[in-house]
């Protein structure tokens, strides 16, 4: 994990804006090497991190020992692939997870949460389900991960999402927080504890709920640069927000 | 991980309730599955069992709500039996709609997939793994693991040339060939099932039981195998007329210096100086993925009430009204175990008289035709209910299990004949008896623990339901399983002369010493009584006594052709039964050797059909005359007479040699494989030995009369439309399931 967290510092960049925006709202981009976006990098970052939150701490040790591993990974993924060629979601939560960690640098206690709305009938489970400990309060971020071509689809997306999220009715809704045991969750400092805590059954009511949101889209400007030193650069995309 | 106690006891609750009530509330399913969540990642046996417990339970119990499905399916997740989830959906269609599943699932489901598509559970994986790394492994896991779904892949995912699958009965070499010839990874690889079969330079599968086995390394004592494995292992230590060839089989064996796995269920530990002799690992495995549900009908008081599948009865004092309760209301195929053959057929033939369905199957007119009109075996079959035991000839018993596995019937008597080794699909197995055997030898511990675990199929059932209509010993683990060549310091000189010298220490090199030094004095070789395995050292000096002093008696046995006359034959069965029978054999009340002497007669100069030599049997019962035959067959035709016989020769010869300083004594492999297979030629031969039933083999042989072997056979038979020309439907299938 941590040559993984070293990749994403090297690949992707927070910039400054200077607008009048309120809330928390941190713009990203990735850099360019030899001129050219590195959109592939990302997608092997991607594609690097899934096995972390695939498989438990013994798992991954004999996956990595097996003489063969790299073209089991390959194998796995051309399977799966395969069999299952429009399920992307899983992407942005793997996305969305690796920036929390690099640039919201609080240990993340990964789980997974199942949410049935007494409105729709329908399970749902979050792009980002983590707990953290901060200042003895506990958290439990429920995010969303957007991929969209356009800026504001993914926006309409998000808050339709988010929407959805906020109407949690704790009387009537269904919500079960399972912790899984998967490699990440070994370096949780407060394991112990927080493993406890679901596990007598937790309620909702103490725990506060954070509510990360990721907004991807292709922006028209990244073709006609070739750096993100370039100021000019900086200065467009601040605009394009 | 550890489970605080609060949790351990609501769990358990929670699965209660769920087994007499069938259902839970919403609310309680889903603290049930929240709170197995984690224990499915414990590294702990017994705390992830319970885990599996709550998976099967709430699986068995089909929810309807798509909230619990969704959490049951994370907790299949979580366990790594991925195929539960493929099980599930057998039995609920919408399931996979129902559930959303991530890409991080699929690939953990991928961690578990092999390169020949095959799925593992949790436990195969780290097996096979083990496997892997170290090349030679004991194992130790329940019924329902799945040990010998690894062998094959074992042999898929690694390069060996000759390797050698040895299992207990016949019944499981055929399965187990079947099941082999079906996986299309293995077909570069030359099965061998019978002696008869060409074995090729390399790339060859030897499938047999250890006698068998040990036959072919002394035909061919050159022959390298790379790869074996011995099911069923604790049979080595365990076995009242076997251990001794299992043992030997397994130490000549691993003399090959081959990779090897063998597997058995339950039991803690296995022989240390065998590991460190041969480098091997042992490994136990304890999770059941088959989850069993026991009811103990025995100990509630009589007129005490009890619920199985929403009929609910009262617990009486006359066990068969209690047995016939139990089977009206129970859904799925049922296995109903007692101790013996005889009460294995009474009971099914109760069993039968109480149900008036009406079933059909092939069989019913099969048997009627070729055994008798009147077994009573046809008439159970038409009510769904058989019965199995080792006496009835093994095509027969193929096709019972199969028509109980294809839900053609649904109640199976059984022996542990069945119980110990034969795969069914049985959803629920009947203790009716406590014992095995004689009646005052009890059920060990073991032995509850494996006929319970009969009990649901893995891919088929969640939960396997045990009826106990008898107190039966509490289940219990054999203990460290001992290989009697390296830890007995007091083994029979029998064994003694076949172990490798250098392998001897202390009394057992003493004990060789002395036989040695008495053979010498004897003026007997060592090679001629060690080529009679297990034959008593002291039973054979005395038969070679009794010949060197009756010289009349060497040259009347002497015969020209292939057979002996009918006198001849006659004296060399009662020499055999004088001096070489064991004691079961010697003993044996229900074929005396007067008996005996006139069938052998009978069954070598008249070849009859099954049907004449019932005809022939004492007594009036129809069912004990065929009974008697089949035993007669299995046992002595094909087992310990030609056994017995190939010693005689063996010792004949040598003392003729010894007198008369000529070679050309006598020559039985004619009379022998006339004994074992019913016929002398070769297609003929072929055909018995891969398992062709002989009243089939006796409509169509003469059609393969320029066929050497079976592959011959079976190149005919696709090339040759008119060559099956006679054969009803049914015995066509039977022939294709052999050849």
């Amino acid at each position: 994990m941590k040559a993984l967290k070293g990749r994403i510092k090297n690949l992707i960049f927070k910039f400054n804006l200077s607008s009048t925006l309120t809330s928390e709202k941190h713009p990203f981009t990735l850099d360019y090497e030899n001129g050219s976006y590195r959109q592939r990098e990302l997608v092997k970052i991607i594609k690097d991190s899934v096995i972390h939150f695939a498989l438990t701490p013994d798992e991954i040790k004999k996956w990595k020992e097996s003489d063969d591993f790299g073209e089991m990974e390959r194998k796995a993924w051309d399977r799966i692939s395969k069999a299952h060629k429009y399920s992307k979601g899983d992407y942005g939560e793997l996305l969305l997870f690796l920036m929390l960690s690099v640039f919201f640098p609080t240990n993340k206690f990964v789980t997974k949460v199942r949410l049935r709305s007494s409105k729709k009938d329908q399970i749902k489970g979050f792009d980002c389900a983590h707990f953290t400990v901060e200042q003895g309060q506990t958290y439990l971020w429920l995010g969303e991960a957007k991929f969209h071509n356009s800026f504001s689809n993914a926006i309409a997306g998000a808050i339709e999402s988010i929407e959805e999220h906020c109407e949690i009715d704790y009387l009537n809704d269904e919500i079960s927080i399972l912790s899984s045991n998967i490699e990440i969750n070994e370096e949780f400092p407060h394991y112990e504890a927080l493993n406890d805590l679901l596990n007598g059954g937790v309620s909702l009511d103490k725990i506060k709920i954070k509510i990360p949101v990721l907004l991807t889209y292709d922006s028209a400007l990244l073709k006609k640069y070739d750096s993100i030193e370039d100021a000019e650069f900086l200065l467009n995309m601040e605009k394009d927000f | 991980m550890r489970v605080n106690n609060d949790n351990y006891v609501l769990i358990n609750n929670l699965i209660e309730q769920l087994k007499k009530e069938k259902k839970l509330t919403f609310k309680q399913y889903k603290i049930l599955l929240e709170k197995a969540y984690p224990l499915l990642s414990s590294k702990e046996d017994n705390i992830y069992n319970l885990g599996l417990s709550v998976i099967c339970h709430v699986a068995e119990s089909k929810p309807k709500d798509t909230f619990i499905q969704q959490l049951l399916y994370d907790c299949i997740v979580a366990s790594r039996v991925f195929l539960y989830s493929d099980m599930y959906e057998k039995m609920e269609k919408d399931f996979k709609e129902n559930i959303s599943t991530s890409f991080m699932d699929l690939l953990s489901k991928e961690f578990y997939t092999l390169d020949t598509e095959t799925v593992l559970t949790r436990d195969q994986k780290r097996l096979f793994d083990d496997f892997q790394a170290h090349r030679r492994l004991v194992v130790s896991a329940p019924t329902s693991f799945g040990k010998s779904r690894i062998i094959s892949e074992i042999i898929a995912h690694n390069t060996y040339r000759n390797i050698a699958i040895i299992l207990p009965t016949i019944a499981l070499l055929n399965e187990t060939y079947h099941k082999f010839k079906g996986y299309d990874y293995l077909f570069d690889y030359n099965f061998i099932i019978s002696m008869a079969q060409p074995v090729t330079e390399e790339k060859n599968i030897f499938i047999l039981t250890p006698e068998k086995m040990d036959m072919i390394l002394d035909q061919y004592p050159n022959l390298e195998i790379d790869f074996f494995t011995m099911d069923e292992i604790y049979k080595i230590q365990d076995d009242s007329d076997r251990s001794p060839i299992f043992t030997h089989c397994l130490y000549r064996l691993t003399k090959k210096r081959a990779d090897f796995y063998l597997i058995g269920p339950y039991f803690d530990g296995f022989s240390k100086e065998f590991l460190k002799q041969t480098g091997a690992v042992f490994r136990k495995y304890n999770a059941e993925i088959v989850q069993k549900d026991t009811i103990d009908i025995h100990s509630l008081p009589y007129n005490e009430s009890y619920t199985i599948e929403n009929m609910t009865f009262k617990r009486r004092k006359d066990k068969d009204i209690n047995l016939f309760n139990v089977l009206k209301s129970l859904n799925g195929q049922s296995l109903v175990y007692l101790g013996q053959r005889g009460r294995v057929e009474g009971k099914a033939k109760k069993i039968s008289q109480s149900r008036d369905r009406k079933y059909d199957t092939d069989l019913i007119s099969y048997i009627k035709e070729n055994i008798h009109s009147e077994w009573s075996l046809a008439e159970f079959l038409e009510k769904g209910v058989a019965f199995h035991h080792s006496a009835i000839p093994k095509h027969i018993q193929t096709e019972i299990v199969e028509a109980f596995n294809n839900d053609r019937i649904d109640v199976l008597v059984c022996t542990s004949t069945l119980t110990e080794g034969v795969n069914t699909s049985a959803k629920n197995v009947i203790i009716y008896d406590n014992f095995k055997g004689k009646s005052d030898s009890f059920l060990s511990g073991f032995d509850v623990k494996n006929i319970k675990g009969r009990a649901g199929r893995f891919l088929s059932h969640f939960l396997g339901r045990v009826i106990l209509l008898e107190k039966v010993t509490e289940e219990k683990d054999k203990g460290t399983i001992e290989f009697s060549y390296y830890d007995n310091e007091e083994l029979e000189t029998e064994a003694t002369i076949q172990i490798d010298k250098e392998d001897l220490v202390g009394k057992n090199l003493e004990r060789r010493n002395i036989a040695e030094s008495e053979l010498n004095r004897q003026k007997i070789p060592f090679h001629i009584i060690k080529a009679n395995k297990f034959i008593p050292v002291y039973n054979q000096v005395q038969f070679i006594n009794y010949l060197r002093n009756n010289q009349l008696l060497l040259s009347t046995m002497i015969f020209k052709g292939s057979l002996p006359n009918k006198s001849q034959l006659s004296t060399m069965v009662g020499l055999c039964h004088q001096y070489l029978f064991n004691d079961r054999d010697a003993t044996d009340r229900t074929i005396s050797i007067g008996n005996l002497q006139r069938l052998t007669n009978f069954y070598i100069y008249r070849s009859p059909l099954i049907k004449e030599l019932i005809r022939e049997q004492d007594g009036k019962q129809i069912d004990t005359k065929v009974r008697t035959t089949f035993y007669l067959i299995s046992h002595y035709f094909e087992f310990a007479l030609p056994r017995y016989l190939t010693i005689f020769e063996n010792l004949f010869n040598f003392v003729y040699e010894e007198k008369y300083k000529r070679k050309e004594g006598i020559n039985l492999k004619p009379l022998i494989t006339k004994l074992e297979f019913g016929y002398i030629s070769k297609h003929q031969i072929a055909l018995k030995e891969a398992g062709v039933p002989v009243n089939i083999i006796s409509k169509i042989s003469d059609r393969f009369t320029d066929c050497e072997n079976i592959d011959d056979i079976r190149l005919k038979i696709s090339l040759d439309a008119k060559v099956l020309q006679g054969l009803s439907s049914f015995e066509i299938k039977i022939l294709k399931k052999y050849i």
